[in-house]
C-alpha cells in the first residue's frame, strides 16, 4: 500500500495536499501525527458533557488540521458538525456525530494499515 | 546573520507542526498555544520578534482578543501580525483588519504561499526598520554635533567662572524636564517638543555676558561689595546685546531669539523682584522663567568658589520657601514632581556620561517606574535602623508604624488617600498568596511612581494604603489620584496578563489634622467601594463641619 492508495481508502485528495506540501515524506510525517491528535477524543468529551463551546473548538481544530492535510470526507462531515454547533443547534450537532465518528475511524484505520504495510 | 523570530499561535499542535516545518528552516520560530500563553510570551520579550501567526479560535484566548490587547498597548509597533483562517470567516478576517492586522494566510497551507507571503513581509518589515534605524541614526549624529557645540562653548565660559564645568549642561538637562513636565501639568503655554528641544539648547548660552565681567569679581571668593554686585548684574543684558548684535538674518533664528530672551531675563523673579527689568509674572518669557528656576536649583546643589553644595532635598525646600526669589507656582510643582529624576541625573554626570543619558533617558524612566524602590536606598542608607523599623518588607514602601508615630496629631499634611485593592481576596483564593504579594508590590510601586518625592507612601495594612501629600493644589491633587487609579488599572501582571486589578480611592483636601483628614478619606474610599475602581474626594473647609463632596 502506497500513501495514494492510503489517500484513496480515507477520502482524501492525494494529489492536492501533495502539491502543496511539495514532499511525499512530509505529507507522510503528518499523516502519520494525526493518529497522535486529541482533538477528536476531545470533542467526543465535550460532547458528552454537553460542554458545546469547547465542543465547537475541538470540531473546529479538526477541520482544520483536515483541510491541511487534504483528508476530504472527513474535512466535511467535521464541516457540518462545525457549522451546526456554530448555529447553536446542539441537537443536529448530536444527530451527525455517528457519520463523524465513522468517518473518523475510517480514517484512522486507513493511516494504520498504510503504517502496517510500510513497517514490513 | 541572526534568524527573525516568528510566534506561531495555533492550538492545534499539527498545524504549529506543518508551518514550523514549512518556515523552520529559515526563521526561529517560537511557540504558543493559546491567547494567554502568547500575551506572556510578548510582554517579556515582544522585541525579538518581527512576525506573529496567529489563528483565530482558540481556548483561553482567542486571536480577536489577543489583537485587541496587542493594538490597546501598541505592541505591533515591532512586529506583523498575519492572521490563520480558515477561509469560511471573511467576517473575522475583516475584524482581525480593523486591529491591525498586517495580512492573513488561509488553510489549508500551501507551502510555497505561506512561504513567500511571510518573507515579503518580513522585507518590508525590515526594510522599514531599517530606515528608521538610518533616520534615527541622522538624528543622534545631529544631536551629537549640538551637545558638543554647546559643550565646547560651555567649557568657554565656565572656564572663566571657575565654575564645576558641569552648570551648563545640568541647566540644559533641569530646563528640559521642566519643561516636560510643564506641558503635562498645563495647557497655558503652548510648547511643542520642538520648542523644548530648542530652549534646553538656548539655555546653555545664558550666561554668555559673564565674558565681559572681569575676572577680580567673577571669580571672588568672599562677598561681593554694592558695586561689585551691580557689575555681575549687567552679564544679562550684556550677554542679550552680544547676540542682539549677530547679522540680522542670525538674529531672527528661533535659537538666538530665544537665547537673547533667556540672557536677559534668566534673573528676572515671579514677583518682578529680579533684574534687570523688574519684569513681574508671565511679563518674562517662560523660556526665562524655566532657565531661572534651573539655574538657582542647580547652583544650589553645585559647590561654587563662595558656598558649599546643598543637599537635593535642602535646595528643593529653599526654593520652595522663597528664600531664591519668587518663581511661577506651576514651575515649582513641576520641580517637585521632577525633584527624583533630577536628583539621579545630576549626580556625577561627567559630559560623556550626559551625552549618553541623554539617549538612556527613556529607558532610565521605564527602569524607575519599575523598580522606583529607588527612593528608599538613600534613606537606608543613612538611617539604616530606622529603615528597619518604618519600612514595610514586601512593598517597599513606609509601614504602618512609620504612619502611627509620625502622623497622629499633624497638622502638617495638606491633603491624603486611601486606597484599597478591589476583590483581593479573590486575587488570593484564585491565584495564590505569592500572586497576592505580586498585585500589591505593583500597587505600592506604581502609586510610589505617581506621586512626588516630597509625598509618603504607606502601606497601612493588608490591601490598604495611605499617601500623605504636602502643598499641593487641589486639582493636582485630584489629578495624582486619578493618575493612580488608572495606572493601576492598566497594570499587566507577569504571567498573568488575564488578571485585571483596580483600586478603590478616597481623598481628604484640606488643611486637618492627620487624623481628621484619613476618617475623611477613609469614608470616602468606602464611597469607591460601592461601584469599585473609582475615585472620591472631599474637600474640608476651614471652618469645620462644612464638607463639599465630589
Amino acid at each position: 500500500m502506497n500513501l495514494r492508495d492510503c489517500y484513496i481508502k480515507l477520502g482524501g485528495d492525494y494529489d492536492e495536499v501533495l502539491g502543496r506540501l511539495r514532499r511525499v515524506q512530509t505529507v507522510q510525517k503528518f499523516v502519520y501525527k494525526f493518529l497522535d491528535d486529541k482533538s477528536y477524543r476531545l470533542f467526543e468529551l465535550s460532547m458528552g458533557s454537553k460542554d458545546y463551546a469547547e465542543a465547537l473548538r475541538d470540531v473546529h481544530t479538526l477541520k482544520g488540521i483536515c483541510q491541511n492535510l487534504s483528508f476530504t470526507r472527513l474535512f466535511e462531515s467535521s464541516s457540518l458538525v462545525t457549522n451546526a454547533l456554530k448555529e447553536n443547534d446542539w441537537k443536529k450537532a448530536a444527530v451527525m456525530m455517528p457519520q463523524l465518528s465513522e468517518d473518523y475511524d475510517q480514517t484512522v484505520n486507513a493511516i494504520e494499515e498504510y503504517r502496517r504495510s510500510q513497517e514490513e | 546573520m541572526e534568524k527573525q523570530k516568528i510566534l506561531i499561535i495555533d492550538d492545534s499542535e499539527i498545524n504549529r507542526a506543518l508551518l514550523i516545518d514549512i518556515l523552520g528552516e529559515q526563521y526561529d520560530v517560537v511557540e504558543a498555544e493559546n491567547g494567554a500563553e502568547a500575551i506572556s510570551i510578548l510582554s517579556k520579550q515582544r522585541r525579538d520578534f518581527s512576525l506573529l501567526l496567529l489563528d483565530i479560535m482558540m481556548p483561553e484566548m482567542d486571536g480577536l482578543e489577543v489583537l485587541t490587547y496587542i493594538n490597546k498597548y501598541h505592541w505591533n509597533d515591532n512586529f506583523a501580525v498575519i492572521m490563520i483562517s480558515a477561509d469560511d470567516s471573511p467576517e473575522n478576517i475583516k475584524q482581525a483588519y480593523d486591529l491591525g492586522a498586517f495580512d492573513y494566510i488561509s488553510r489549508p497551507f500551501d507551502l510555497t504561499i505561506v512561504q513567500r507571503r511571510i518573507s515579503n513581509t518580513m522585507f518590508l518589515y525590515a526594510r522599514q526598520q531599517r530606515l528608521e534605524k538610518l533616520l534615527q541614526e541622522q538624528f543622534h549624529e545631529q544631536e551629537k554635533n549640538n551637545k558638543l557645540m554647546i559643550s565646547i562653548l560651555s567649557h568657554i565660559v565656565e572656564f572663566r567662572n571657575g565654575e564645576s564645568g558641569l552648570h551648563i549642561l545640568h541647566v540644559n538637562t533641569i530646563t528640559r524636564y521642566l519643561l516636560k513636565q510643564l506641558i503635562q501639568l498645563t495647557d497655558q503655554y503652548p510648547l511643542s517638543k520642538a520648542d523644548i528641544s530648542l530652549i534646553s539648547t538656548a539655555s546653555a548660552l545664558h550666561d554668555i555676558g559673564k565674558i565681559s565681567i572681569s575676572d577680580a569679581i567673577l571669580n571672588k571668593p568672599g562677598r561681593l561689595t554694592a558695586e561689585e554686585f551691580e557689575v555681575i548684574k549687567t552679564h544679562s543684558v550684556t550677554g542679550a546685546n552680544m547676540l542682539l548684535d549677530l547679522p540680522i538674518e542670525q538674529q531672527e533664528t528661533p535659537l538666538v531669539k530665544v537665547a537673547a530672551e533667556i540672557c536677559q531675563w534668566h534673573h528676572e523673579r515671579y514677583d518682578g523682584n529680579g533684574y534687570p527689568d523688574g519684569l513681574k509674572g508671565e511679563e518674562i518669557p517662560i523660556a526665562a522663567q524655566v532657565v531661572a528656576l534651573a539655574d538657582v536649583y542647580d547652583a544650589l546643589t553645585s559647590e561654587r568658589c563662595y558656598k558649599k553644595a546643598y543637599s537635593h532635598e535642602e535646595a528643593l525646600k529653599m526654593i520652595l520657601d522663597g528664600q531664591c526669589g519668587a518663581f511661577n507656582p506651576s514651575l515649582l510643582l513641576c520641580l517637585q514632581e521632577i525633584a527624583d529624576t533630577l536628583e539621579s541625573e545630576l549626580i556625577d554626570a561627567s559630559p560623556e556620561q550626559e551625552t549618553k543619558n541623554i539617549q538612556d533617558i527613556r529607558n532610565k524612566i521605564d527602569y524607575d517606574r519599575m523598580f522606583s524602590c529607588g527612593k528608599y536606598p538613600n534613606r537606608f542608607h543613612k538611617q539604616y535602623n530606622e529603615s528597619l523599623l518604618y519600612i514595610d518588607s514586601l512593598t517597599n514602601i513606609y509601614n504602618r508604624r512609620y504612619y502611627d508615630e509620625h502622623f497622629q496629631g499633624a497638622d502638617t499634611i495638606q491633603a491624603l488617600a486611601v486606597i484599597d485593592a478591589d476583590d483581593f481576596k479573590h486575587i488570593n483564593d484564585s491565584y495564590g498568596h505569592d500572586v497576592g504579594d505580586i498585585v500589591l508590590q505593583n500597587i505600592a510601586q506604581t502609586a510610589l511612581s505617581c506621586v512626588r518625592k516630597t509625598d509618603d507612601v504607606i502601606r497601612y495594612g493588608g490591601d490598604e494604603f495611605v499617601i500623605a501629600f504636602y502643598s499641593i493644589p487641589a486639582d493636582v491633587f485630584e489629578k495624582k489620584l486619578d493618575q493612580i487609579r488608572d495606572a493601576i488599572d492598566n497594570l499587566i501582571i507577569n504571567n498573568h496578563p488575564e488578571l485585571h486589578i483596580s483600586v478603590s480611592v478616597g481623598g481628604a483636601y484640606g488643611t486637618r489634622t492627620a487624623k481628621e483628614l484619613f476618617k475623611a478619606a477613609d469614608d470616602m474610599m468606602y464611597q469607591s467601594k460601592n461601584t469599585k475602581n473609582k475615585v472620591s474626594t472631599c474637600f474640608l473647609n476651614k471652618d469645620k463641619g462644612n464638607t463639599d463632596m465630589i
